[in-house]
């Protein structure tokens, strides 16, 4: 639902003629000075930078713990019905069913969720950037191709899809699509750059839509600049704010969406350390009903950082907004 | 307008045959994994499933196969129309499946849209009007926390607090109206809310944004300077124009919860189209995932077609040759 709701939100791009007025103060510093206003915004980001070096520095809080992600401690099992045991001063989030660190776990967990949202909006933007520059650049024919292709994109069920997507590529080990999409990180990666593009494509392309008839756009082409200097040159730097804002506000549901995936046992495979892995862990068999910290600790972290970024992510789009300030 | 519409439901019609052209490429061409071996057990004798791909058209080649499902949508197969096929992993017409399934999901989307718009519409209404408010802040701070939590999780603590720790509520599983109106009122009532919380939230904030942008629009400005009342500039004006991207969303979203909302399904255990979705990915039922692909993109683009006709009602500036 996110996603859909997203590609409605209108970032206006500011006139090129509204750069010249009487201000020493560049854009990009008034954006920033506007955004240094909004606590709730700095907080999204101070949380986000928790978050990150959570995830960087992983390997080394198993180091100081010296518990492994994937690492079993049988003492944390009780010795009668082989239930986990909660937090302590050893294990700061406890441990799961099979005896390994929540809290180890959890921070190897930022990394995969990063990772899977980051690396998938990065390559789902750069195909909707492409493509939604090309269809309102180029117009005519090219564009009703495109556009009725966004449209289609647009209208498929993106969980369904990546369900058996998912599932028929995780089959065997040589994945599917010529062995382009592997079982693992990389399969929600691809799923997500390969059906999430069309909503950027389309902000994209109504964006160029309009600036391509502004008179910067003429002159290019009076001094002869050639279509790929025009299109990513000229009109690319235009687009940078609505780009920000909607990728930053798409992360957050991609996160949700690699979580989902996860949760249906479809995502991530069982080795790897993730969030939405966590919690299906503590939901099978009502696990959670007892050892409520399996539940607790990967969900909150999940929220904080969708929360975080969409924090940032609403402040970014106030921020570069010019009527907010009327 | 009845021009249109023709040229609309052409246009459907090619989308979807689109659709059915790349989800077939994705699960009969790619997939690594042989229905018929599949369909014949857990030792398939090499017989059988010769047998299999006989009965099911699995030897001819693929564009014949893509062919002769096409075919079939539009002119039905032995178990009827529209031809489906058949389900391997129920072993049964897919179309018998799918109309109880639908039947289930339809009344979870039904039922949720109904609390999400009559909860998310008023209140960025009110937090529009009241702007920068204890109450906006509030409920577009509940409103983001909404939007950021995973459906799953959120449907976990329900179910936890409700059903497991209070007990005020039914647990998992689906009955049927005409079984018991009660039960299948108590059963349906927290799939319904969880799956409205997150999709009140996002009508919340659309709502919110719409309003206080429009009214900042002149003929706002024109029609306070005429006099007309606050209240009638709100609900006549303003409103009307800033529900429009709304009305957008909710065909959409609509269109894709009744081919299933996946998660609640999941957790609440309703056999609905979701729910089927994940069981015949876990067992490789191609068929019915293909079809599951191309009734939701039916629901989807059909709600998209609503949309459209009804923006003709709402903004007297669309008008359609």
């Amino acid at each position: 639902m996110a996603r859909s709701e997203l590609a409605q939100t209108q970032v206006p791009i500011r006139p090129p003629e509204a750069e010249g007025q009487v201000q020493a103060r560049s854009q990009r510093h008034l954006i920033w000075v506007r955004l240094r206003r909004d606590k709730a915004a700095l907080a999204g980001g101070v949380i986000l930078v928790v978050i990150v070096l959570l995830a960087i520095f992983a390997p080394l809080l198993s180091k100081l713990t010296g518990h492994g992600p994937n690492q079993l401690f049988q003492s944390m099992l009780t010795s009668s019905l082989g239930l986990p045991k909660g937090p302590n001063s050893h294990f700061w989030f406890g441990v799961d069913q099979v005896g390994r660190d929540v809290f180890v776990r959890v921070a190897y967990g930022a990394r995969t969720s990063l990772m899977i949202a980051i690396v998938g909006t990065f390559f789902a933007s750069i195909v909707g950037i492409i493509l939604g520059v090309i269809a309102g650049f180029y117009g005519g024919r090219v564009d009703s191709v495109l556009a009725r292709l966004i449209d289609i994109f647009l209208s498929l069920p993106l969980i369904v899809f990546a369900i058996g997507i998912a599932s028929v590529c995780s089959a065997t080990a040589t994945g599917c699509f010529w062995g382009i999409l592997r079982p693992g990180i990389s399969l929600v990666v691809g799923i997500i750059a390969l059906f999430t593009w069309a909503y950027l494509a389309r902000i994209v392309r109504g964006q160029v839509l309009s600036l391509r008839r502004q008179e910067f756009c003429s002159a290019s082409v009076a001094i002869g600049a050639g279509d790929f200097r025009i299109m990513f040159g000229e009109l690319l730097p235009n687009l940078v704010a609505p780009i920000l804002v909607f990728s930053t506000l798409t992360i957050p549901s991609n996160i949700l969406f690699a979580a989902d995936l996860s949760f249906l046992g479809l995502g991530v495979p069982q080795s790897t350390p993730d969030w939405g892995r966590m919690l299906a862990d503590a939901t099978s068999g009502g696990m959670f009903t007892y050892a409520w910290w399996m539940m607790l600790f990967p969900g909150v972290f999940i929220v904080l950082t969708t929360l975080a970024f969409n924090l940032l992510g609403d402040g970014l789009a106030d921020a570069m907004d010019s009527r907010e300030n009327a | 307008m009845g021009r249109y519409l023709i040229r609309r439901i052409l246009q459907m019609i090619v989308v979807l045959l689109v659709i059915s052209l790349i989800t077939y490429a994705i699960f009969f061409l790619m997939s690594p994994i042989d229905p018929a071996v599949l369909f014949a057990g857990k030792v398939p004798q090499p017989q059988v499933v010769a047998a299999i791909r006989k009965e099911f058209g699995l030897n001819k080649p693929i564009y014949m196969q893509y062919l002769l499902f096409v075919k079939h949508i539009f002119l039905g197969d032995q178990w009827g129309w529209p031809g489906l096929g058949f389900s391997f992993q129920y072993r049964s017409s897919i179309r018998t499946l799918l109309s109880q399934k639908l039947w289930i999901s339809t009344q979870l989307a039904v039922g949720a849209a109904i609390l999400w718009l009559s909860l998310g519409i008023p209140v960025g209404i009110v937090s529009a009007i009241r702007r920068r408010t204890l109450i906006d802040r509030t409920s577009m701070g509940l409103a983001l926390f909404f939007v950021s939590v995973p459906e799953f999780w959120l449907g976990l603590m329900f179910l936890w607090i409700f059903w497991y720790k209070l007990g005020i509520a039914s647990g998992t599983g689906y009955v049927p109206f005409t079984t018991s109106p009660v039960s299948w009122f108590n059963h349906m009532i927290m799939p319904w809310i969880v799956l409205a919380l997150g999709y009140a939230a996002w009508y919340s904030r659309m709502t919110r944004a719409g309003l206080i942008t429009t009214l900042h629009e002149d003929y706002i400005r024109t029609a306070r300077a005429k006099g007309v009342s606050e209240r009638k500039i709100i609900f006549k004006h303003a409103l009307r124009s800033s529900l429009t991207p709304v009305v957008t969303m909710f065909g959409m979203d609509l269109g894709a919860l009744i081919g299933g909302a996946v998660i609640v399904e999941v957790v609440f255990n309703l056999p609905g189209i979701g729910q089927w979705a994940v069981t015949s990915a876990y067992d490789a039922d191609l068929p019915a995932i293909l079809a599951i692909t191309l009734v939701t993109t039916f629901a989807i683009t059909i709600a998209n077609l609503f949309v459209d006709i009804a923006y003709v009602y709402l903004d007297p500036r669309v008008r359609y040759a």
